[in-house]
């Protein structure tokens, strides 16, 4: 395997950067609970890119949000390197953001939409007043240039003078200019063209190289998430499905879940089988989800023992772990 | 070409007023759509593929545009037709699913209301018709427990719920022609699988013709006969489906192609980006559209301006250099 994970393993000493530990995050609505995130588990090694793909309403996004703290989680544990995220104060925890960022599905109404670029930009190292004045304004501009927005031509303008892929390359700017280890991205190319996409995913793949960072990258589309993923993982209705190494995951899938999204996704080749159809219906409330495993109600191979047993995570290949009692291939 | 022809565009042209100029959105389209066939019209943001739909539809705003050219349906001319004669058109002959489920449904109606208000106007049939005729669609389109459904206010149903209610409106009156703008954008895959099936099936149950714009090549692949690939405003590129995945001409189609990541591709595969982005259509440029981001670009490129020529039985290309005639030699190394 050519996993960064495993490589990392193999060295022998070293933990984790992020490990999630049974995190559950639910939300209230009246008398009703809503269980968006409940009970994931998994771990993200130093320069390791974790694809988290789903479709809406699983918690994908939940789930980034829970990492970096912006919804709390109601129980678990998230760890970054020797850190509990979950038991830090205020003060503590703004402290630790410079180390982890995230950056959001809409470009442009992410950005203050009155403030030039070079000061969003600029932004957190005077929050955090690194350097001189001169030298932020420095730094701010070397990393608008290396997303490839020119700061001398172009600093001065607000976010609306920009396309949607240029508001993206100033988020990602924003993002890196405090030298993060871990960013979590949310849909970021999701609202761009594909021509531009392409553009915005090779950037951050030759940013990942440059400043080694571990990406947690939350996207529903399967494509965008192998083109970017050392490992991915798939998540229904709250709960994980699968993680395994991105070649694998999609050549053999093993969870019936995992699958049925291969089934359903367009790919732009007539030669290829048409694809139709994997899954009827759409998934269950998570205010009521089905007992056992969640996916039962929708899955083709589902017994009597999926609704009285929930299928714990468990390995079946180096590597491959899977939650489900009928895995495909065994 | 044994089906007569349904649809029929020639030269259209559309420009927008705007303060800075006028907004030349499409520039001079053609293209013609047989009984039961559909056409795949695919283009980014801003190629003009949405305007053109609409232009066909007659749905663009009077005042602030100009439409030049020609639609004509089954030998009608209908471009700049009076609200009356589209009025019998659509939904009767003409029907459009709309982008964004979420806001083309009224809010404040419920479900059952919508479906039989064309019913109940263009086919005159009486309340009670008019719901039978509503809950059998809500069943056609794949809605379980129409009746509870047909009482529901859009907000309690989901994305794909809405796309099917969105489909059994525009189907209600048995429309020749279908006119589906980004029907599956923003939904699931799995569901975006269930829309397509859907139309499909339908389609083919019906005899009906289809137009279905999308940004995603992946969506017409599969399930449309012909493809028009649109680029600021011009179509640089019409063929049939088969033929334009095995032997695309123009390089902003191949463009295209390869900056969508691949299910095939192993992960990590770097993807081609297109540098640059689209020309301002405040001010086409002067030469190909497409030449300021174009790889094989040459200065003829830059200056004349290539026009649509079948180059094969039903494969038409804008380009002064094309893929094909490139391959067979060493591309990039073309002379005019």
């Amino acid at each position: 395997m050519t996993d960064t994970a495993m490589e990392a393993g193999a060295v022998g000493t070293t933990e984790p950067l992020l490990s999630v530990e049974d995190l559950h995050v639910s939300f209230h609505r009246g008398s009703q609970t809503v269980q968006a995130v409940a009970g994931i588990t998994f771990t993200l090694q130093q320069g390791e890119t974790l694809g988290l793909v789903g479709e809406s309403g699983c918690g994908k996004s939940t789930t980034g949000r829970a990492i970096i703290q912006v919804e709390r989680a109601t129980s678990g544990k998230i760890r970054f390197g020797d850190t509990e995220l979950t038991a830090l104060n205020r003060g503590d925890l703004r402290t630790l953001r410079t180390q982890v960022q995230m950056i959001f599905q809409d470009p442009i109404s992410s950005l203050n939409p009155r403030r030039r670029v070079n000061d969003i930009v600029a932004e957190p190292l005077n929050i955090w007043k690194i350097g001189t004045k001169e030298e932020r304004r420095e730094s701010a501009n070397a990393m608008l240039d290396q997303v490839g927005i020119d700061p001398y031509l172009l600093g001065g303008r607000r976010p609306r003078e920009f396309s949607g892929g240029q508001c993206q390359r100033i988020s990602i700017a924003r993002a890196l200019v405090l030298k993060p280890k871990l960013l979590v991205c949310d849909e970021i190319v999701s609202a761009l063209d594909v021509s531009v996409q392409a553009q915005i995913l090779n950037l951050l793949e030759d940013l990942k190289q440059e400043y080694n960072l571990t990406v947690l990258f939350i996207a529903h589309d399967l494509a965008v998430v192998k083109n970017v993923s050392d490992r991915v993982a798939v998540m229904y209705l709250g709960r994980l499905c699968e993680i395994a190494p991105s070649d694998v995951l999609y050549e053999a899938p093993a969870h019936h879940y995992t699958a049925a999204l291969l089934a359903s996704a367009v790919e732009p080749d007539p030669e290829t089988a048409r694809s139709s159809a994997a899954l009827l219906g759409e998934p269950p409330s998570p205010i009521n989800p089905p007992s056992g495993c969640r996916f039962r109600t929708r899955c083709p191979r589902a017994e009597p023992r999926c609704a009285e047993e929930v299928p714990e995570m468990r390995q079946i290949a180096s590597g491959h772990q899977v939650a489900c009692h009928f895995p495909i291939g065994n | 070409m044994n089906d007569p022809t349904l649809l029929e565009v020639e030269e259209l042209h559309v420009s927008f007023a705007t303060s800075r100029g006028s907004v030349q959105a499409v520039q001079g389209v053609s293209l013609s759509l047989d009984q039961g066939k559909t056409l795949g019209i695919v283009g980014e943001s801003g190629s003009g593929k949405t305007v053109l739909s609409r232009a066909i539809m007659g749905l663009l705003p009077r005042s602030s545009t100009t439409q030049t050219g020609s639609v004509r349906y089954n030998g009608t001319e209908i471009l700049n037709a009076p609200n009356d004669v589209l009025r019998k058109l659509w939904s009767t002959h003409i029907a459009m699913v709309f982008q964004d489920p979420m806001t083309s449904l009224n809010p404040v109606q419920r479900i059952g209301n919508q479906i039989t208000e064309p019913l109940k106007i263009h086919l005159k049939l009486s309340k009670v018709e008019a719901k039978e005729t509503a809950l059998s669609l809500l069943m056609q389109v794949g809605i379980p427990s129409p009746v509870e459904r047909y009482e529901a206010y859009p907000f309690q149903l989901s994305g794909g719920m809405r796309q099917r209610v969105m489909i059994a409106i525009a189907l209600a009156c048995a429309p020749r022609l279908l006119m589906a703008d980004e029907p599956t954008t923003g939904l699931d895959v799995t569901v975006q699988a269930q829309i397509l099936d859907l139309l499909g099936q339908l389609q083919h149950d019906r005899d009906m013709a289809m137009i279905l714009v999308t940004h995603d090549l992946g969506v017409v692949a599969t399930r449309t006969d012909e493809i028009i690939v649109m680029y600021a405003g011009n179509v640089v590129e019409r063929a049939p489906t088969n033929v334009l995945f095995k032997s695309m001409a123009m390089p902003y189609t191949e463009a295209l192609l390869k900056s969508t990541p691949r299910l095939a591709n192993p992960s990590h595969t770097r993807l081609t980006a297109i540098e640059g982005r689209p020309p301002d259509l405040l001010h086409p440029p002067a030469g190909c559209p497409f030449s300021p981001r174009c790889p094989y670009a040459q200065e003829k490129c830059h200056r004349e301006k290539p026009p649509l020529v079948e180059a094969a039985p039903g494969h038409s290309y804008a380009c002064w250099f094309p893929l094909t005639a490139a391959r067979s030699e060493e591309p990039e190394e073309v002379t005019a």
